[in-house]
């Protein structure tokens, strides 16, 4: 076994933001609390809809303790960095006694409430490839039933890259908390919009093919019936 | 749930707002003079408290035609009336 304590004093289980010098990669590392991710500048300029949804977490008192990596290790679907985290085709970089390995974030949630952390690891560090943030743009939207310290009925993320010229949507990606046992991807809107003219027949296109993409349950916090009425409007 | 006109058991689940919540609130005092107490008052607690529910509930009345028998009056319980009263096309 390794020496958990040295690994968490190491640089490798950090609070610290930066990009990755070889390829530009955003790397966040685990113990970084909520709202330095909000508040840091690197987030700020490449991945901005990050801040702004991991600052819809209960209080700011919760905001100052809580961590990104247990927002992610703790498996479920609510959580408010989860959804843009798979909408940025995020990977999670986790150590243990074999060594470092990465996964991408929608393989690392494995059910409701478990991920794919074995035996003795830690997540150390969410990654953000640089293809996957640059010349995107995003929006976080958290639907509950209070403005603060409360979980999400709904959580959608999504971004867009437009074309050059403005006109089209080159890359469209769009992911939901609570509509399933995990956060969820919409494959199918995502190919209906993608390369598509930006107008309003390609967003109503969109939401018309979200509803196959998701699978929401009925629970005490809402109506599943209630849920897709909300992913639609 | 609660039946008609009954607050019912909601507390476990139902959050109260806090002040991210609240919308612009003014309280404005109407005097006068009370007949049956003793000193012409009358009191301040419940007036504002048991008023309120009623109010609201009756203001979604006029505005959709829909009168609903329960509370919370939040998204979930409108979601089904008004699916029922045909409000809504899902």
């Amino acid at each position: 076994m390794y020496d958990i304590k040295a690994l968490y004093e190491a640089e490798s289980v950090s609070h610290a933001i930066r990009l990755l010098e070889e390829d530009g990669t955003l790397r966040i590392g685990s113990i970084t609390s909520f709202s330095h991710v909000t508040k840091h500048p690197l987030v700020q300029r490449h991945m901005r809809v990050l801040g702004e949804a991991v600052d819809k977490v209960g209080g700011p008192q919760i905001r100052n303790i809580g961590t990104i990596g247990g927002n992610t290790c703790n498996g479920v679907t609510s959580a408010d960095s989860a959804s843009t985290l798979f909408a940025y085709d995020a990977l999670v970089e986790l150590a243990g006694p074999d060594g470092v390995r990465t996964v991408p974030i929608h393989e690392f949630y494995l059910k409701a409430g478990c991920v794919d952390l074995r035996l003795g690891e830690i997540e150390t560090a969410v990654l953000i490839p640089k293809a996957s943030y640059e010349g995107y743009a995003g929006h976080y939207i958290k639907y509950a039933m209070r403005n603060a310290m409360d979980i999400a009925t709904l959580g959608c993320s999504v971004n867009v890259k437009l074309s050059d010229d403005k006109e089209y949507l080159e890359d469209v990606r769009i992911a939901y908390g609570v509509a399933g046992p995990v956060p969820l991807r919409c494959p199918a809107a995502e190919r209906a919009a993608r390369g598509k003219k930006a107008a309003d027949e390609t967003y109503r296109r969109f939401a018309e093919e979200v509803l196959k993409d998701i699978h929401p349950r009925d629970s005490w916090r809402a109506s599943k019936a209630f849920r897709v009425s909300s992913t639609n409007s | 749930m609660a039946g008609p006109g009954r607050a019912g058991q909601i507390h476990e689940t139902y959050k109260l707002s806090t002040a991210m919540d609240h919308p612009h609130l003014e309280g404005q005092f109407v005097e006068n003079y009370e007949l049956t107490s003793a000193f012409g008052t009358k009191a301040l607690g419940e007036p504002p408290v048991c008023s309120v529910a009623p109010a609201i509930r009756n203001a979604v009345l006029q505005a959709t035609g829909i009168g609903i028998g329960q509370v919370p009056l939040n998204p979930h319980t409108l979601f089904e009336e008004f699916k029922k009263g045909g409000l809504l096309d899902v």
